[in-house]
């Protein structure tokens, strides 16, 4: 069967279906997050935006036209904006709604100009664009929606085509921003928007499945929360966060230093060790707080000390990274 | 008064100057900041910067090596201005720390203005 054109009911349907795909890669998109903080937060931020458009969309009912549509898309993505590429992701869903709102049915011309509107609207909001970022797999879809629309015959294929071209220039990010390169990674924004692409595309074949309202939490949602609840807490290796100041009362020199380092990193992780003028700030992720606080006496007398235990604690940060955006 | 460092060779000062120059440069790869304002007593117009100046938007006051940031912006129509300025205080501070050394302890976002962009 082959499509070559979108009423709002299909436009709304390849809405769902890539805010679905979105959030089913949420976890794997926070971990390639390193790119402009390094805080593990791109995959949520980006459910988040993206689900709030899916609420507006769902709260229409079964009566809309693409107008209503389109606005509910741009608005509701807008008002759950969060992090560096939910803003942009939402600039993006605005410029493309802005280009398909004045048309009842969408072709792959149609196609291209609103992928090109919405390349433009996110770079225009930007003073220095940094390539190598979800900006440049948008660019990159939206030049390949332009090449290939007039020769298109159905919209199956010429999707297809700009998903793939999409993956590809993702694969280049690394190559444009040597951050990207140290860490082994592909773009997390830019990952995030061809996961929105793949799971449109998806929709478009048929093959995508009822979107779940359940889903629109993202990040927050309960059944969501206990599972990554188990997965991380597997991986602290170290229970407690600790933190204390030492008011030095003799010399701790870069020797001392080093040593009182090498032997936190012997009982933990996660070691923050600076010293400044008559202190020294010390954070460490061990198993054992008392063993740092007895070495630390060595130098002098303790101050502020903080002790958490991370694995009670992880089901709050999660609820406060949710709510934040960030980790607290 | 500068930041400062204490190190086995000597000192290290860095002056406001030094970490308003990076948290411009960062604020304004920033999506949705299309521009620094700065704030001309004179007039009471808030203008648009042109890079070179871009320091003018920008406050830093250091107290005992904590930072504290203003930053006057204007930002893009139709991006969600709440989210915009977390993103801001976030990647400047991080950046300032990594560059820094030093701690960012507080960051204030001054929406000046905004531009229509289509």
């Amino acid at each position: 069967m082959s499509v070559t054109t979108l009423d709002a009911k299909a436009v709304a349907k390849m809405l769902l279906a890539g805010a679905s795909e979105l959030n089913s890669q949420k976890d794997r998109i926070n971990e390639l997050n390193v790119f402009p903080v390094p805080d593990g937060d791109t995959g949520t931020n980006m459910t988040l935006t993206i689900m709030s458009a899916a609420k507006e969309v769902l709260a229409l009912g079964d009566d809309y036209d693409m107008q209503s549509l389109c606005k509910a898309i741009s608005m509701g993505s807008l008002r759950g904006a969060r992090g560096n590429s939910g803003v942009i992701l939402s600039q993006l869903l605005r410029g493309l709604t802005k280009e398909i709102r004045d048309h009842e049915t969408i072709d792959a011309k149609i196609v291209a100009s609103a992928f090109g509107k919405a390349c433009e609207t996110a770079y225009k909001a930007v003073m220095k664009p940094k390539e190598g970022t979800i900006l440049t797999v948008a660019k990159g879809a939206a030049e390949k929606a332009a090449e290939t629309c007039d020769e298109a015959e159905d919209l199956e294929s010429f999707i297809k085509g700009i998903v793939e071209h999409a993956d590809a220039v993702l694969q280049t990010t690394p190559d444009l921003l040597p951050v990207l390169k140290q860490a082994g990674v592909v773009d997390s924004g830019g990952q995030g928007l061809l996961a929105v692409l793949t799971g449109a595309y998806d929709a478009l074949l048929g093959k995508a499945g009822e979107f779940d309202p359940d889903a629109i939490s993202g990040g927050a949602s309960k059944g969501t929360g206990i599972n990554r609840d188990a997965v991380a807490n597997a991986d602290i290796k170290f229970g407690y966060c600790t933190e204390f100041i030492i008011m030095l009362d003799r010399v701790f020199n870069s020797k001392n230093e080093k040593d009182f380092k090498a032997y936190l990193e012997s009982i933990g992780d996660s070691i923050v060790c600076v010293a400044m003028d008559e202190i020294v700030k010390v954070h460490v992720h061990t198993n054992h707080p008392g063993l740092a606080f007895e070495k630390a006496l060595t130098f002098g007398s303790l101050t502020s000390m903080k002790i958490d235990n991370m694995r009670e604690e992880h089901s709050e940060r999660l609820f406060k990274l949710d709510n934040n955006g960030k980790y607290v | 008064m500068k930041g400062q460092m204490n190190t086995d060779l000597g000192n290290i000062l860095i002056d406001t100057e030094t970490i308003a120059q990076y948290a411009g440069s960062e604020a304004m790869e920033c999506f949705g900041v299309v521009g620094m304002a700065g704030y001309s007593v004179k007039d009471g117009l808030v203008k648009l910067l042109k890079r070179e100046s871009l320091t003018r938007g920008i406050n830093v006051v250091l107290n005992k090596n904590r930072i504290y940031i203003d930053l006057h912006v204007i930002v893009a129509y139709g991006v969600s201005i709440i989210a915009v300025a977390d993103n801001l205080m976030s990647n400047v501070k991080y950046k300032v720390e990594e560059y820094t050394g030093l701690s960012v302890e507080k960051i204030n976002i001054f929406v000046e203005g905004v531009r229509v962009i289509d």
